[in-house]
């Protein structure tokens, strides 16, 4: 198992320990992650409001640098996960687009020919190395350990960009139960964690981020685990702030998925970077 | 002493917000009036909302698209039976009308530019519908947006009940039931328009919608109103089957689905062969529900009571809007064969289904009633196409005389100076009417009822009719009207929707018009365009040529036969064809 | 043996009942049965008191919404499943039971003016190129089924006053024609068009599947961006300047760039945090190796709608 892996701004910005962990795991299941150096930005919801030109440049480009290594593409961020697969779909429909941005990437020495696939850690684990090979590494059972898996959206919606609906077929569900622990029942799992709405309206942000994490903190789970990073910036960085606002004194610590993952692989809590977050990580021993 | 209600005041009253009623609020609206609008269903609704937007109106941009034309083709295919005084009116307006239509933001389909996408249809002698992409919905809206801008108001969810007189005879408004809140109001008016549409639900399969339970014809006729060739119902040959919910919604027409569509019995016959040889599955609609109907009532149906169509030879896509394949009907027929995972390919069962009422409410060319005061338009109006009607020639009709009603409701409305006292009598006398419902106790849900005066419709006023039929029909109507009525209760004393009471009212107003569809039906001794006699199954041009008139003296159907207008052509003109 | 669908519904009357209670009926089950087929057998041989309302059966009035098992949907769409819990939509006056009244939120999508040109058209029909029509049906699809509103997480932060997609839809419905004279761009900013948070689960529940991110919400904000003016139309280019400068993005930067140093530095309390954790990204620290491809590449020359 190899891939051209793409960890995005995020993992390599606010949320390094994401970058970190995803590596460590990776080499613990033997899974090769040869990273794209230099990558840059998948454009985000962002750069397709300029013009969504734009946006297909940028991330043909990232799908020609994989192509070039003739691997598929592994991310751990949602939203790079649905940029990079619309994307793609759209370059794969529409040969007359597909050679419209070949010629501006022709100006930086690439082309893009459809052939690139994306994955996020996620599927990964899921259908690559598959969870029963998963289950056979784990050297630390989660045992009693409630988790409440939230998927952020862009790994789940729209479903037919994606390819595969995750939430409904429980993947992360059953991915927390390989791992010895006990995914909780609540409504939050597939909702927002407001994140696209930090920069333009933050006390909003806020209001949905302390939807996220009270409906997490009903279902009594003692920790939040989530594929994205981006979900993780939102939840975590934000998290005293919006629950502050709502009067709620109590915390949640939020675990990016290669955390959870390799705490039940034995990975020590220092090497998980635990300490990077804002929320204490406080599972441990439960 | 004065029952609870609250008296609205306004000049002009339309009743129905579909395409009519909001064309017409559009009009009077310009003309400076105060107009309101009820609705009974929350808004959009009727049939004008989940209609295919089809609409005919001659451009001259093809060779032989002339008015001329048009108005032959209405007229051939009224098989002589309409005012064509109405025709000439339509066929002059039409073109004017969707111009209007396109200044106030509806988005009509095109082949180039500046040139309509206009279809064919059965009976056009050249393509000239132009359509909004299969859907009528947004041309609703606009028209809302565009009355409101008028200042017209709407009350939607607001039922009316009756119609009421002054002493003079003319209409000064209606009486209505807020079904959110349960209210009884007055909306006293000195002009009123009826542009409630269609009566679908009188029959137990229909592709109208819940609210179509002709209310409008009834309320004119207890007025007074004349109605007209009201034994005239068209039906179309698909509709769906199940979901049950769904039964009767449109599936399409045979020729909708490609060139490669059979129609099939249970035995797997293709058994248009026995009734159109030469036409087959391209038969007129009157025709293929004529032949489907007959094959399920002898029972080569399917066990779900339907005829199968063998659809596997063509290429059903899904295409973005495009002019002729609606994406929504699409994705209908798609969910109703398994959603995601649907094989399009797959065989599809289908009921014939009514769609429309030809007859209704008698107007002049200035959608005048012969009641003063009142007008109608649309749908509930009557007799632009006699025994049957071509496809699109109905919403643009709701634009052509929607229009004109607004128009004249709005200079009538200008000239009544004298203010009208609210008939308090008259007023306590119906909202006593309309709670009587709730006194009763046992007996029978007005949902009963509704079902069985369906189930009377559709077997013996159906497709396919014959004198006894008919008369127990009548009979049946009857008993159901003096034995069943006064025994009606509602489940809920609650006022607020409830749905049992707003059926109690249907009830009274779906007995009335269909005991006068029935007796219309039964005095028609031929068969001619959607009227088919199984005992009188030819045309007869010596004795049917008449407008069936039905007149309410004092509170029973007197029916007569009233000379055509054919001032432009006539039978003997008409050639083999006739 | 019969099977049966148990259905739990939701049952109120705000002028009689103190609270709302749920009441379960249980319903012979059919094959290929909507939730409105269940309805409708309760209606007619268990309970008439029941309320529910229905018009179209075929999607296009949007008056039968409900909540079903939680989620908004169409009583004359969704399947109806072994078990369900049956419940009106929220963030609106309960009428009776299942029915609620949309009055409020239907005026506000209303009350976009429509389609308002310079003057009258000279010549009708308008020329326009169907292509371009087929475009602007897209948000035309629009029901007014408010099931969207009814997933939306910026709704439920900001209440339906301040927040409602199906009026941005019908805003969109109109910035996109060419032809309309009416400010759209000031209409989406007052709708807070930049508030919304691109989850897509109103695309999830739309009947019409319509693609509200792309085809509303970007293409609206495109129109903002390229008037270059409001919070909204500031932000993207900040975010845009940043990937120019520096091939990929951090907070950091693009709150400076579009909300000014003093904005910035009152955020230095959480800013030191992130610093002490190894989160904070210098906005002035160094653009990626290849930052020259991604400029050739995203530089205006290479924009196109
Ligand atoms: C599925 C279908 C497809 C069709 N396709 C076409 C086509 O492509 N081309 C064509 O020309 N024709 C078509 N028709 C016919 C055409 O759509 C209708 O004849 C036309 O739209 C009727 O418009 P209207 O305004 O008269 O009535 P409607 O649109 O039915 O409006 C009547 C309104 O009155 C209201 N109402 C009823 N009773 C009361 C009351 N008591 N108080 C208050 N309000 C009341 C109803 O709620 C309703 O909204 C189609 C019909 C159907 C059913
Ligand atoms: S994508 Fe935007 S409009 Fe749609 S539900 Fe999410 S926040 Fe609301
Ligand atoms: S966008 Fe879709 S879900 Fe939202 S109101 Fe319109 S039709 Fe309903
Ligand atoms: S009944 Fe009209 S949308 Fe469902």
């Amino acid at each position: 198992m190899k891939y051209a892996y793409y960890p995005g701004c995020a993992a390599k910005g606010s949320t390094p320990e994401a970058d970190f962990t995803t590596r460590l795991v990776a080499q613990t299941l033997g899974i090769e992650l040869l990273e794209l150096q230099n990558s840059g930005c998948c454009g985000a919801k962002e750069i397709r409001v300029v013009s969504r030109r734009l946006d297909l440049n940028l991330n043909a480009r990232i799908l020609s640098l994989a192509q070039g290594l003739g691997l598929d593409i592994l991310t751990i961020c949602n939203t790079c996960l649905l940029n990079l697969n619309q994307a793609n779909n759209q370059l794969k429909a529409e040969p007359e687009t597909l050679q419209k941005v070949n010629k501006s990437l022709s100006k930086i020495g690439l082309s893009y020919d459809g052939s690139t696939n994306v994955k996020h850690l996620l599927h990964v684990l899921l259908t690559d190395l598959g969870l029963d090979r998963l289950k056979q590494s784990v050297k630390t059972p989660l045992t009693g350990l409630k988790v409440a898996p939230f998927y952020g959206c862009h790994i789940v919606r729209p479903v037919k960009d994606l390819g595969f609906d995750v939430a409904k077929t429980e993947s992360l569900e059953a991915l927390v139960r390989t791992l010895h622990a006990h995914p909780v029942e609540y409504p939050g799992r597939t909702k927002c964690c407001g994140f696209y709405v930090l920069m333009p309206n933050e006390a909003a942000a806020s209001g949905m981020i302390a939807h996220r994490l009270e409906e997490a903190l009903k279902a009594d789970a003692d920790c939040i685990v989530t594929p994205c990073p981006l979900c993780h910036v939102a939840l975590d960085m934000f998290q005293e702030q919006a629950l502050g606002k709502v009067g709620i004194r109590r915390t949640i610590p939020v675990l990016h998925l290669p955390q959870l993952v390799g705490l039940a692989l034995g990975i020590s809590e220092k090497n998980l970077q635990f300490s990077r977050h804002l929320v204490r990580v406080n599972i441990l021993g439960k | 002493m004065r029952r609870d209600y609250t008296t609205i005041a306004t000049d002009v009253l339309i009743i129905g917000a579909g395409a009519a009623g909001l064309r017409a609020a559009v009009e009077a609206g310009r003309k400076g009036v105060k107009v309101i609008i009820l609705n009974k269903a929350s808004f959009p609704s009727g049939s004008s909302n989940i209609s295919g937007g089809n609409m005919q109106a001659s451009f001259g941009w093809v060779a032989g698209d002339t008015k001329e034309n048009h108005f032959r083709d209405t007229v051939l295919s009224s098989k002589y039976l309409c005012d064509q005084s109405l025709v000439e009116i339509l066929v002059e307006e039409a073109a004017q009308r969707i111009f209007d239509l396109e200044e106030f933001g509806v988005l009509f389909s095109r082949t180039t530019p500046d040139r309509y996408a206009q279809t064919m249809g059965g009976g056009f002698t050249v393509p000239r519908s132009v359509m909004v992409g299969g859907r009528c919905d947004d041309v609703l809206r606009v028209l809302y947006k565009t009355a409101t801008g008028y200042g017209a108001r709407m009350y939607e969810q607001v039922m009316a009940t009756d119609l009421l007189r002054n002493q003079d005879g003319a209409v000064i408004g209606a009486t209505a039931i807020d079904i959110v809140t349960g209210n009884f109001m007055f909306f006293k008016a000195r002009s009123t328009i009826l542009a409630n549409g269609p009566c679908g639900r009188l029959f137990k399969i229909t592709a109208n919608t819940r609210s179509a339970t002709g209310d409008g014809f009834a309320m004119a006729y207890r007025c007074g109103a004349k109605l007209v060739n009201m034994e005239f119902m068209l039906f179309l040959p698909l509709g769906f089957i199940y979901p049950e919910f769904m039964k009767g919604v449109v599936l399409g027409e045979l020729s909708s689905f490609g060139e490669n569509t059979k129609a099939l019995n249970v035995l797997g016959e293709r058994f248009m062969q026995k009734y159109a040889p030469e036409t087959m599955e391209k038969s007129t609609r009157d025709i293929s529900s004529r032949a489907s109907y007959l094959e399920i009532m002898e029972g080569r149906g399917t066990p779900s009571g339907g005829i199968i169509i063998d659809n596997s030879m063509n290429n059903l896509k899904e295409s973005e809007n495009g002019p002729v394949r609606n994406v929504s009907y699409y994705r209908i027929i798609r969910d109703c064969l398994g959603g995601d995972t649907a094989n399009m390919k797959d065989l599809l069962e289908a009921t014939p289904t009514a769609l429309y009422c030809l007859g209704g409410i008698k107007i002049n060319k200035r959608c005048e009633t012969s009641v003063p005061g009142l007008y109608a338009a649309g749908e509930a109006e009557a007799n632009l196409h006699g025994a049957n009607r071509l496809a699109g020639n109905s919403v643009i009709e709701t634009q052509v005389f929607g229009t004109r009603a607004g128009y004249y409701a709005a200079d009538y409305a200008a000239g009544v100076t004298t203010p009208t006292p609210d008939p308090v009598e008259l007023i306590n006398h119906e909202y006593e009417q309309s709670r009587s419902a709730f006194d009763g106790r046992s007996g029978f849900k007005p949902i009963q009822l509704k079902k069985e005066i369906q189930d009377i419709m559709w077997n013996k006023v159906g497709i396919v009719r014959n004198g006894e039929g008919l008369i127990a029909a009548i009979r049946e109507l009857e008993g159901i009207r003096q034995d069943k009525m006064p025994a009606l209760y509602l489940s809920s004393a609650s006022k607020r929707y409830n749905y049992e009471w707003v059926e109690a009212m249907e009830v009274d107003n779906m007995i009335t018009v269909t005991e006068i569809m029935s007796r219309c039906a039964l005095m028609r001794q031929e068969s001619r365009g959607a009227h088919y006699r199984s005992d009188f199954s030819e045309t007869d041009n010596a004795n049917g040529l008449y407008e069936s008139m039905t007149l309410n003296q004092n509170g029973t159907v007197q029916l007569s036969k009233e000379p055509l207008n054919t001032s432009k052509m006539i039978p003997e003109d008409a050639g083999p064809d006739g | 043996m019969v099977k049966e669908i148990t259905v739990s519904i939701f049952r109120y009357d705000p002028e009689s009942d103190k609270h709302p209670s749920y009441q379960t009926y249980s319903v012979p089950s059919k094959e290929r049965m909507l939730v409105g087929d269940v309805l409708e057998y309760i209606h007619e041989n268990l309970d008439g008191s029941l309320a529910y309302r229905w018009e179209c059966r075929m999607r296009l009035c949007g008056g039968c919404t409900i909540l079903i098992n939680g989620k908004p949907g169409l009583i004359c769409r969704e399947q109806a499943e072994p078990s369900m819990t049956l419940e009106p939509l929220p963030f609106l006056p309960i009428v009776r039971d299942l029915v609620v009244d949309r009055k409020s939120l239907l005026d506000k999508i209303y009350s976009v003016p429509p389609l308002t040109r310079q003057k009258s058209p000279v010549r009708l029909p308008e020329p326009i190129a169907h292509e371009v029509i087929l475009g602007l049906r897209v948000p035309r699809q629009c029901v007014q089924c408010l099931a969207c509103v009814a997933v939306c997480p910026a709704t439920e932060v900001l209440t339906a006053d301040l927040f409602l997609p199906p009026k941005l839809i019908q805003i969109a419905g109109f910035a996109i024609d060419d032809r309309d004279t009416v400010d759209r761009v000031q209409e989406s900013e007052e709708s807070n068009l930049f508030d919304c948070a691109c989850c897509h689960a109103c695309e999830e529940v739309c009947p019409h599947e319509i693609n509200i991110s792309e085809k509303v919400i970007t293409a609206l904000r495109n129109k903002t961006y390229e008037h270059g003016i409001g919070r909204g139309g500031r932000y993207i280019k900040a975010f845009y300047d940043t990937l120019q400068a520096k091939g990929k993005v951090n907070a950091s930067g693009i709150l400076l760039r579009s909300q000014g140093y003093l904005r910035a530095i009152m955020k230095a309390p959480q800013g030191i945090r992130l610093i002490a954790r190894g989160k904070f990204v210098s906005p002035f620290g160094k653009p990626i190796p290849d930052i020259e491809d991604i400029r050739t590449i995203i530089g205006p020359t290479e924009q196109e709608k």
